[in-house]
């Protein structure tokens, strides 16, 4: 039977589109409307290290701002055809209740943040011409390699779009866990993730000394965190060296620093990790049929 | 089983938790025919409708377009046209947008005709569903799902709630668009006067049961109402007619099957509606008995 999933994705673009839209680009035009009537502090005196750290600040703000959108997100989602009645509907559409959970995880969790990447990216360099403007003036702007930039960029920029999608394999228990907690408890959701929360990272470990718990919580952020960027000193550890990193180095640097956080993906964190959110989408699905 | 048949249903049991929703179904659908689900709140119907798409698992032998309806949900959806609920379409959607997402995940859906059919309506592509009144939401996905070339159309209260105009134009597309000898629908309504004109057969739950299910050729010669006055009642009464009603200031007695030769001299024989049917052989027996 043939695949539903991208009429399903094209179906969140059409309900999500303008807040992604919004998400990702009123930040960058906010800051480059605001910028003038700022100031600029501590930026690199070397016109390459200047580029590419606006570059890749652009990236992972927007990014940031975009995992921060769909966590605040993910849990209406377990409900939204719920809530606005649409469910039987869709139900009544041929594609399944697996494709259409499925469709919602890729376009929330994956597609959007892999989009702030690129268009961080793309928006980055408008945003370090900027920055170095309003800083050093048309001279500094004239300085800057952008060539230069784009070969160490555009490594860089490709290892964090890797470690999107890796640093969703640590997180996908989490993010599975709590929508299903969502779509099952509803309103007392909320009230049940923090109890949760106090009751494993505060009041288990302090009364009782039981940590395994918060223990594999922190391992799972702490592995979304290295997914992302593990070792970024390895490509340069300050501005000054920045400038004498070529483009060899910098792709190297990503291929390994990638390499290193699939290899990590091997563990059994990641297999309890897995197995939980293997549970969670269940769950999810269960929610899903019972509401037809 | 009869392979003529779209629906065929034998010894159906539907249960939640304790409570039988479905006890023991027996119906077929042939093509051809516009039939009508009759029963009062919590009779069945939903129940019946929701097994009949395989949102619900049932016991007993149930075979809809020749397929299993729980094993072959997805495929069985791509074969039959469902409503299962009025103003169910979803609310941040565009007119346009609904006809592009059905183009994309029915695979018998036409475009063309869809565009063709809401012309017939006040509804415009570029309106989105919020916008619209509850009739015209009806109207649309009316519009939506006779767009798709299916033998089976499967619609449950299409029209609970809307008002008179509204209900009229539903069916007149339903008759005018989709009826054409080949195709058959199955509607479940309370609005039994109004779409008594269009059925060619009824089925009436009472109770999770079959109370009947009969063609409307074969209740005028099954059926027998007689139009008397109150001289005749103790003898209609001594008869034990299904049940007795006012009608224009006379009595009116309903029996199942011919009536004794001396109590049918006594009145007019007149056709039985199949609102005072459906009362008659749904309604409390021991409220039957009470009145009468």
């Amino acid at each position: 039977m043939t695949s539903h999933i991208p009429a399903l994705l094209l179906r969140e673009w059409m309900q999500h589109k303008r807040g992604w839209l919004l998400t990702l680009a009123l930040p960058p035009a906010l800051f480059l409307v605001i910028l003038p009537f700022g100031e600029t502090h501590g930026m690199p005196d070397q016109p390459l290290a200047a580029g590419l750290i606006v570059v890749m600040a652009t990236i992972m703000v927007l990014l940031l701002i975009a995992a921060l959108s769909a966590a605040f997100q993910l849990p209406g989602l377990a409900r939204r055809d719920v809530q606005d009645r649409s469910i039987e509907f869709w139900l009544s559409l041929p594609a399944g209740n697996s494709e259409s959970l499925l469709a919602t995880l890729l376009a929330h969790t994956l597609l959007v943040p892999l989009a702030a990447v690129v268009f961080g990216f793309g928006i980055g360099y408008g945003v370090a011409a900027a920055v170095v403007l309003k800083s050093t003036g048309v001279e500094g702007l004239m300085a800057v390699p952008w060539g230069q930039v784009s070969l160490l960029a555009v490594p860089a920029m490709l290892r964090i779009a890797l470690g999107v999608v890796l640093a969703l394999v640590w997180l996908a228990p989490l993010i599975l866990l709590v929508m299903a907690t969502s779509a099952w408890l509803k309103r007392w959701s909320v009230a049940a993730i923090t109890a949760v929360a106090v009751i494993t990272c505060a009041i288990l470990p302090k009364v009782y000394g039981f940590v395994a718990i918060r223990d594999w919580l922190d391992l799972q952020f702490a592995g979304a965190w290295h997914a992302l960027l593990a070792n970024p000193q390895q490509l340069a550890s300050s501005p000054a060296q920045m400038a004498s990193v070529d483009s060899a180095h910098a792709w190297h640097w990503a291929v390994m620093d990638a390499a290193n956080e699939l290899q990590a993906l091997l563990s059994w964190q990641v297999a309890s990790g897995l197995a939980l959110a293997a549970l969670g989408f269940y769950l999810l699905i269960l929610q899903r049929r019972r509401a037809g | 089983m009869n392979n003529t048949n779209l629906i065929e249903a034998r010894n159906v049991t539907l249960t939640y938790g304790k409570k039988t929703a479905l006890n023991g179904v027996s119906v077929s659908v042939p093509k051809g025919r516009v039939v009508g689900l009759l029963g009062h709140n919590g009779a069945g119907k939903t129940s019946l409708m929701k097994a009949l798409v395989g949102l619900l698992p049932v016991q007993g032998d149930l075979r809809v377009l020749g397929l299993e309806p729980t094993k072959n949900r997805q495929q069985l959806l791509t074969e039959l046209s469902y409503i299962p609920d009025v103003a169910v379409l979803p609310r941040w959607a565009r007119v346009h947008e609904l006809i592009t997402l059905m183009g994309r995940l029915q695979p018998k859906f036409s475009t063309e005709r869809a565009r063709a059919l809401l012309k017939r309506t006040s509804v415009g592509e570029g309106d989105k569903i919020k916008s619209l009144s509850k009739g015209m939401v009806a109207q649309t996905h009316l519009a939506l799902i006779a767009a798709i070339d299916a033998k089976l159309m499967i619609l449950d209260e299409p029209t609970l709630g809307l008002d008179v105009i509204s209900r009229k134009s539903f069916y007149e597309m339903l008759i005018d668009e989709w009826c054409d000898g080949e195709r058959s629908v199955l509607i479940s309504t309370h609005q039994v006067e109004e779409v008594e004109a269009l059925l060619s057969d009824v089925i009436m739950l009472d109770e999770g049961r079959v109370a009947l299910a009969i063609s409307l050729e074969d209740i005028d010669s099954r059926f027998v109402a007689l139009n008397h006055d109150q001289a005749a009642a103790d003898a209609m009464a001594a008869a034990h007619p299904l049940l007795r009603y006012r009608e224009q200031g006379r009595t009116t007695s309903l029996f199942d099957g011919t009536p004794p030769e001396h109590v049918a001299s006594l009145g007019q024989r007149v056709r039985p509606s199949l609102v005072d049917l459906f009362m008659a052989l749904t309604r409390n027996p021991a409220l039957n008995k009470a009145q009468a």
